[in-house]
């Protein structure tokens, strides 16, 4: 297979005739679900949890009953907001032996192949406890549920306060529970729909499975599951960087991984790229990988917004250096945690191209707080790095370094009760703990004098802040 | 009727302090803190590099006639492609940081190269905040003006020439 971009899958060779899915929900009579296909059939190839997020009427529990019959297994469907623990196991008995037995009922989780916990935010957080491991280890009580292949679930958006959404019931799902949730798929709304997807939609009867349809989807899964187990050892390393790179970036923009999903990430993006060749041979690595991105967050289940500008600059970072080495310096700069890290090293790495170089500092500089963003542009000019920047970023830092390299001065009048002279009280008994002898005393004094001035300064806490911050970059720039 | 007393007009108002800043030492001195250190402006030194204004109003051709007084251009030879390629070549030659902070320009700064062709290759390569080797130079926005100070780090003063 011919290599498209730096993250190409690459397959051994296999007798298997070209086969393209493409439309396998559709051809159950699933309408305008193919933007989330893959993700879908990587679920069903994995057996990993999966749950669907969307507004009511989006066909969430349709799309799951759906598929479960195409799959001819036995499913219980239940309403997570209704749900008591003995409608799940029976009820419970004392045995002979004197352990605890439990009278099955038709609508107990024994047995099935597949499970759907339909509302899953508006359960009770003692059911929410009980249905955690089934999620996440097929087990009810302590017992190995052996049938039990797929754990799905569905949400409303829940609702947070920044933002009502008229969902008021659907809470946000605890952390934990979230993160066992391998995929995390937003619904398409109506509006995603195309003008004849629509009409079919609003003309749509309740048909049976049809057989072939049924059989299509049983293919595409095994033909996915085929694909995941042949991907050739340079693929999979180069996904693992990738997924390495777009954890830190994503942690760096404040969407932290855990390390179990960092590992399952690294799965989705096997798997998703593996059901998107199984749908169409032609599917494009790189877009694979970001629809594996997309539905592999769990923030979306906890109601932390995910924005899309910050996920695709990620991405396309991550992709971007996905086939560097371990030991180049634009690997560790982009995995380091803390802005300064990242500039230290790339003021180091003095083979970094002048964009590369002026998109990172850039970047630190817009992530650095008052403070160790002057302490930073002043280490720019001093070890005279700056050279290295484009003009654009260049004159930013100049702005800058403007105020911090020549004294800012001002003469301001304030009402004594207001923040901002408090703010002054502090920031002067600060700065006269410096050292007028030494010189880079000065520049730490003009830089706050320089904050100050331009109302970034207005509380004595954020003097402190600022007077802090500044000192330790200095000094942790000075050391390195 | 009388007009009320303004000394009376602003008694429930809270007072009014004046916050004053003018570098470390000021301060310093505020707090009545010796430390017998001197008052700098700035920090580094600062560089300053003016052109004439008879040399500034002259074409690329003219520039180049005054910069290369012994070469001719030939006929069809882009001057400004020249002049550009002069004062790159010159702009390597500079002991400068490849990056260094624009101020306003004081006559009270010092004058380390007084020749065109330096001027030339530090104002054409000029934003508003910051000079850069690497830049490409404009004679457009770098004739804007015929002087610049550039603020030389403490780390690069050591390499500057002797005053010429």
């Amino acid at each position: 297979m011919k290599k498209v971009s730096a993250l190409a899958p690459t397959i051994r060779d296999s007798d298997s005739p070209a086969f393209g899915a493409k439309g396998c929900l559709e051809r159950l009579g699933l309408i305008g679900f193919s933007s989330i296909e893959s993700p879908l059939l990587a679920a069903l190839a994995t057996g990993n949890p999966l749950l669907l997020i969307g507004a009511h009427g989006t066909a969430k529990s349709l799309l799951l009953t759906r598929i479960a019959t195409a799959l001819g297994l036995v499913f219980r469907h239940y309403n997570a907001s209704l749900l008591n623990f003995d409608d799940l196991v029976g009820f419970p008995l004392p045995g002979k032996d004197g352990n605890l037995q439990y009278i099955r009922t038709p609508a107990a989780i024994w047995g099935a192949g597949a499970v759907i916990f339909d509302e899953i935010s508006r359960c009770r957080p003692d059911i929410q406890n009980k249905l955690f491991p089934i999620i996440h280890e097929r087990r009810v009580q302590g017992m190995l549920l052996e049938d039990l292949r797929f754990r799905w679930a569905a949400m409303n958006p829940p609702c947070t306060e920044d933002d009502d959404n008229g969902y008021a019931g659907s809470e946000p799902l605890d952390a934990a529970l979230a993160d066992r949730f391998a995929l995390v798929v937003q619904m398409p709304a109506w509006a995603d729909f195309t003008p004849s997807q629509q009409l079919e939609i609003i003309q749509a009867e309740d048909t049976p499975v049809d057989k072939s349809a049924a059989q299509n989807l049983q293919e595409a899964i095994a033909r996915t599951c085929q694909i995941i187990e042949s991907f050739e050892l340079d693929f999979t390393s180069s996904a693992a960087r990738y997924v390495q790179t777009v954890v830190a970036l994503l942690s760096q923009a404040g969407l932290q991984l855990s390390p179990r999903r960092a590992n399952l990430l690294f799965r989705n993006v096997l798997a998703v790229n593996a059901a998107a060749l199984a749908l169409d041979p032609d599917a494009a690595a790189a877009q694979s990988t970001l629809t594996a991105l997309r539905y592999s967050l769990p923030q979306r289940a906890q109601g932390i917004p995910i924005p899309d500008i910050k996920l695709l600059a990620a991405h396309r970072e991550a992709i971007r250096t996905a086939n560097l080495d371990n030991a180049d310096p634009l690997r560790a700069i982009l995995c380091a945690a803390s802005p300064l890290k990242r500039l230290q090293l790339a003021i180091q790495a003095r083979k970094l191209s002048k964009q590369v170089f002026s998109g990172i500092v850039a970047d630190c500089i817009a992530q650095l707080g008052p403070g160790a963003r002057e302490a930073s542009v002043a280490h720019l000019f001093e070890s005279g790095a700056v050279g290295r920047l484009n003009a654009a970023v260049a004159a930013q830092a100049g702005e800058i370094y403007k105020d911090v390299a020549t004294t800012p001065e001002f003469s301001i009048t304030l009402h004594a009760s207001n923040g901002r002279y408090r703010a002054w009280g502090r920031l002067k008994d600060l700065l006269s703990t410096l050292n007028p002898a030494t010189p880079q005393a000065h520049l730490q004094a003009n830089a706050l004098a320089a904050l100050f001035s331009k109302n970034m300064l207005s509380t004595p806490e954020d003097a402190q802040a600022a007077f802090e911050s500044f000192a330790d970059a200095d000094k942790y720039l000075r050391c390195a | 009727m009388k007009e009320p007393c303004a000394l009376l007009h602003n008694m429930s108002a809270p007072p009014k302090s004046v916050v004053k800043y003018e570098g470390l030492s000021g301060l310093a001195r505020q707090k009545k803190l010796t430390y017998g250190a001197s008052v700098n402006k700035h920090y580094g030194r600062p560089v300053r590099f003016y052109l004439a204004p008879q040399f500034a109003c002259l074409s690329p051709v003219g520039m180049l006639a005054v910069l290369r007084p012994n070469q001719e251009l030939l006929p069809g030879q882009d001057a400004t492609k020249d002049l550009y390629s002069l004062i790159n070549d010159h702009a390597q030659t500079l002991t400068l940081p490849d990056g260094c902070a624009v101020i306003k320009s004081d006559h009270a700064h010092s004058v380390v190269w007084d020749d065109p062709l330096s001027a030339l290759a530090i104002l054409t390569k000029c934003t508003e905040t910051v000079w850069l080797r690497s830049k490409s130079p404009s004679l457009f926005s770098g004739l804007q003006r015929t002087a610049v100070s550039l603020l030389i780090p403490p780390n690069f003063i050591s390499q500057l020439p002797e005053k010429t």
